[in-house]
């Protein structure tokens, strides 16, 4: 699924390109290292503007130099933005150190010695990506902050076989339980079978007393398993569920050969607070992402390791409708107060141009894809109203507004990209006409990312009004669109007199 | 027991990042964030350590104490009779017997806390501040919160350190003694942790974040530290050493997020008054008027909630 919408999609849509809720920016040229291990490869950098040079290995390059080969014909990518080089996997070393690269990712798992690249606390280098699938493998040495190691461990969302130092054991037992329990994904097994051979075999087993929710067979308690060997079913097999195998071994070295022999091991992390032991024991290990004391820390321009609730898949599903859990945001409901001085001078303005220069960054920067479904969600609000239009104008407005909203955000969401076209910042609009204000001309405004602040005469400002209910609470900034009503004239100068970033005089009078 | 302490090891990046993500947290709404405040007001050390502390000012605030959330709002939320006043009264030991007096003549109960041993820096002879002590419990204060020296902590004399907090605690007598790390102001987390243990080790009955007058209070990856020391401690000894985080705590949600770090970190059992206090002065307002809006529907005017 994920696949589809990364290739399907536009180039420079953000939907598919982004991970862990940060925006994707560019950077260049990216290797990708790959090892035999099939299955579908997402390359999320390249939605995102970058060029990508993917090294595999001999066995599984033909369905990737098919890919290159139509990615050139069909027109969808321009030539040199996909390259796939086939060769042994050593050539990774000079993919990582090419000063060109600007980020490496390593998809699949070990099978040779590669060399591993570190990311932890500090790195300097090419940025890394995560992994996707299998398992990580923990390693706790004896200078490691065993407080912080636990709770990385168990806020982790792939709970990894680890192995312990021997002094580390006896406290690391009361540490692992906390956090969050959630659902195991649909179609799996519980892991009932693997804890119940290793308890036959003589492991100690600790499983967490936490109050299931409801809903039963879905739900594992977070399960320790200690006093087992890398022969038992726990470890040679990937059992879904939050299943943690203790190992403890007696040095680096022999860490490091336990953590070679484990299968299905996509990344590593060595927690050791002496820095030449780590480094050194993380040099060692053949799995192509090690961690250095810290766990799960994903760079959003390489693979992605999924975590839906991080990546902004919902975004660009909503194009297609609200989910079914979701109601779309209720107009009705009262916001902030209204501003009430019928003829806002100056102090008024003042303020209602600072709270929106406070709030324009914040909105300014957002993606497209987010500005977009802020007016998704405002088209929604207001078309689920069905009261009396006030101010005497008539139902049409909605439906002429509605698909306004609907077509500059589908506008705002192909052409958003980490680049920002066209902000300006803070717009004043004076509007001097006699007739009510035309909202179509503050949604451009609104969808590049800048704020509006409005002076109209108090005849138009109904509807306005109700347009900034339906946007604040489909998630706009409150200050980011404000509607002043005034009734006297020279409103525009008194709007330049605030120094806003752009100003609109509509009409004569203004 | 230099041995605890001399292998310490603390990720200052990694307390950092669970630090990050503590504030990512659900937190709790509605009736069970009403309950979660009042817990949180009877946790707390109403305090006033200012230059221009009178016995006024004294005054009130032990009123204040005494009736720390509105009568109709407690009413409102059936916990009129429970007895809900905050933990103590923290003050200067000058004005240590006005609080005292006070609190007799209003018939309540709540203990004086003074501060003492030189606060806030600390920089004094060890004679003047075991005497500033001893004249803290003679005016009747019932707690005392000491500070330690953070000359002997930076520079790693852990034995002198001990030696000091230990006559402090002698000194104290039957009170309770709260030992103030002054964090902000020990350099790195592994020293944090170390003195956290070298206090406890000393008979500490407490240990606090900081002063309040640092530059940089009770923070997160600081409280996570010492809660680990604490509970270490416990593991090791069975003692259960109470936590105070005070300085810089000044809106209900990080009253109320202090609360949950301390019921995961330490447990239920921690998260008492007699093992948990919020060092603060006006965080008792934010949180009358977060429940002054659970009661009604909105925000209370200045005039409405008493001042402290």
């Amino acid at each position: 699924q994920l696949v589809t919408l990364g290739t399907a999609g536009n180039p420079g849509r953000e939907g598919g390109a982004r991970c862990g809720g940060l925006p994707s920016v560019p950077v260049g040229c990216f290797g990708v290292s790959r090892c035999p291990c099939g299955g579908p490869q997402p390359f999320w950098g390249v939605p995102a503007g970058n060029t990508a040079l993917v090294l595999s290995p001999p066995a599984t390059a033909p369905p990737l130099l098919l890919l290159g080969e139509l990615s050139r014909e069909g027109a969808a990518l321009p030539p040199g933005v996909l390259n796939v080089l086939v060769g042994p996997p050593g050539l990774c070393q000079a993919l990582r150190a090419h000063p060109e690269i600007a980020s490496v990712t390593f998809l699949g798992a070990p099978q040779e010695e590669l060399q591993a690249l570190v990311w932890g606390s500090p790195c300097r280098g090419p940025r890394l990506g995560g992994p996707r699938g299998g398992r990580v493998v923990v390693i706790v040495l004896d200078s490691a902050d065993l407080d912080s190691a636990a709770a990385a461990i168990a806020a982790t969302t792939a709970a990894p076989p680890a192995l312990v130092g021997l002094r580390a054991s006896r406290g690391a037992l009361g540490r692992f339980f906390g956090g969050e329990v959630g659902p195991l994904p649909p179609g799996t097994h519980l892991p009932d079978g693997v804890v119940q051979e290793a308890r036959e075999e003589g492991a100690q087993v600790f499983q967490a007393p936490l109050p299931l929710p409801e809903g039963g067979r879905r739900f594992y308690p977070p399960t320790l398993i200690s006093g087992v060997a890398p022969t038992s079913r726990c470890l040679r097999e990937l059992a879904p569920g939050p299943l943690l195998a203790l190992l403890p071994v007696r040095g680096p070295t022999e860490a490091v050969a336990v953590a070679s022999a484990l299968p299905h091991t996509t990344a590593a992390a060595v927690w050791a607070q002496d820095i030449t032991v780590a480094l050194d024991t993380a040099d060692r290990m053949p799995q192509g992402l090690v961690w250095l004391n810290s766990l799960d820390l994903l760079d959003p321009s390489g693979g992605c390791a999924g975590g839906p609730a991080d990546t902004d898949l919902d975004e660009a599903l909503r194009e297609f409708g609200c989910p079914p859990w979701e109601q779309p945001p209720k107009v009705d409901e009262p916001l902030s107060p209204l501003v009430t001085v019928d003829d806002p001078g100056d102090p008024e303005l003042a303020q209602a141009v600072a709270a929106a220069r406070g709030a324009a960054p914040g909105w300014g920067r957002l993606p497209g894809a987010s500005r977009a479904r802020v007016l998704r969600g405002a088209s929604a609000a207001l078309g689920g109203e069905h009261g009396t239009p006030k101010d005497g104008d008539n139902g049409d407005t909605d439906g002429n507004l509605q698909r306004a909203l609907l077509r500059w955000a589908a506008l705002v969401e192909r052409a958003g990209g980490a680049v920002q076209v066209g902000v300006v910042g803070v717009l004043g609009v004076a509007w001097g006409w006699p007739r009510p204000l035309a909202l179509q001309l503050l949604l451009p405004a609104l969808a590049l990312g800048n704020c509006v602040v409005v002076v109209a005469p108090s005849v138009g400002v109904g509807p306005a009004q109700r347009l900034r209910k339906a946007l604040v609470a489909a998630g706009l900034p409150g200050d980011a669109l404000t509607v002043l009503p005034r009734n006297s004239r020279g409103s525009g100068s008194l709007l330049a007199r605030q120094h806003p970033d752009g100003l609109w005089l509509c009409g004569g009078d203004a | 027991e230099l041995g605890w302490i001399s292998k310490v090891h603390v990720n200052r990046p990694a307390v950092v990042r669970h630090a990050e993500q503590i504030k990512k947290w659900k937190t709790v709404k509605g009736n069970w964030q009403a309950a979660w405040l009042l817990k949180a007001v009877t946790c707390i050390d109403l305090t006033t350590l200012s230059g221009d502390d009178t016995p006024s000012n004294v005054q009130r605030l032990c009123f204040k104490a005494k009736h720390p959330i509105r009568e109709d709002l407690l009413k409102a939320l059936d916990m009129r009779d429970k007895g809900i006043t905050v933990g103590a009264v923290c003050v200067y030991p000058a004005r240590v017997s006005d609080a005292v007096n006070t609190l007799k003549a209003a018939g309540c109960n709540i203990s004086v806390a003074s501060v003492a041993a030189g606060f806030p820096s600390g920089q004094t002879p060890l004679e003047t501040k075991l005497t500033e002590i001893r004249l803290a419990v003679e005016y009747g204060a019932r707690e005392i919160d000491i500070v330690i020296s953070r000359s002997l902590a930076l520079t790693g004399q852990w034995e002198s350190l001990y030696e000091e907090i230990r006559l402090c605690r002698a000194a104290c007598g039957e009170a309770h003694m709260k030992t103030i790390l002054a964090t902000g102001e020990l350099g790195s987390l592994a020293n944090v942790y170390k003195a956290s243990m070298i206090a406890m080790m000393a008979g500490s009955d407490f240990i606090k974040t900081s002063t309040g007058k640092e530059v940089e209070n009770a923070t997160f990856p600081v409280g996570i530290v010492m809660m680990r020391a604490i509970k270490e401690y416990y593991w090791q000894t069975g003692y259960k050493v109470g936590f105070k985080p005070a300085g810089g705590i000044r809106t209900a949600k990080e009253a109320i997020t202090w609360l949950m770090l301390v019921k995961e970190e330490l447990g239920v059992e921690w998260l008492k008054p007699e093992l948990f206090r919020l060092g603060a002065s006006s965080l008792l307002g934010d949180i009358e008027q977060q429940i002054f809006y659970h009661v009604t529907g909105s925000y209370a005017l200045q005039h409405e909630l008493a001042m402290a």
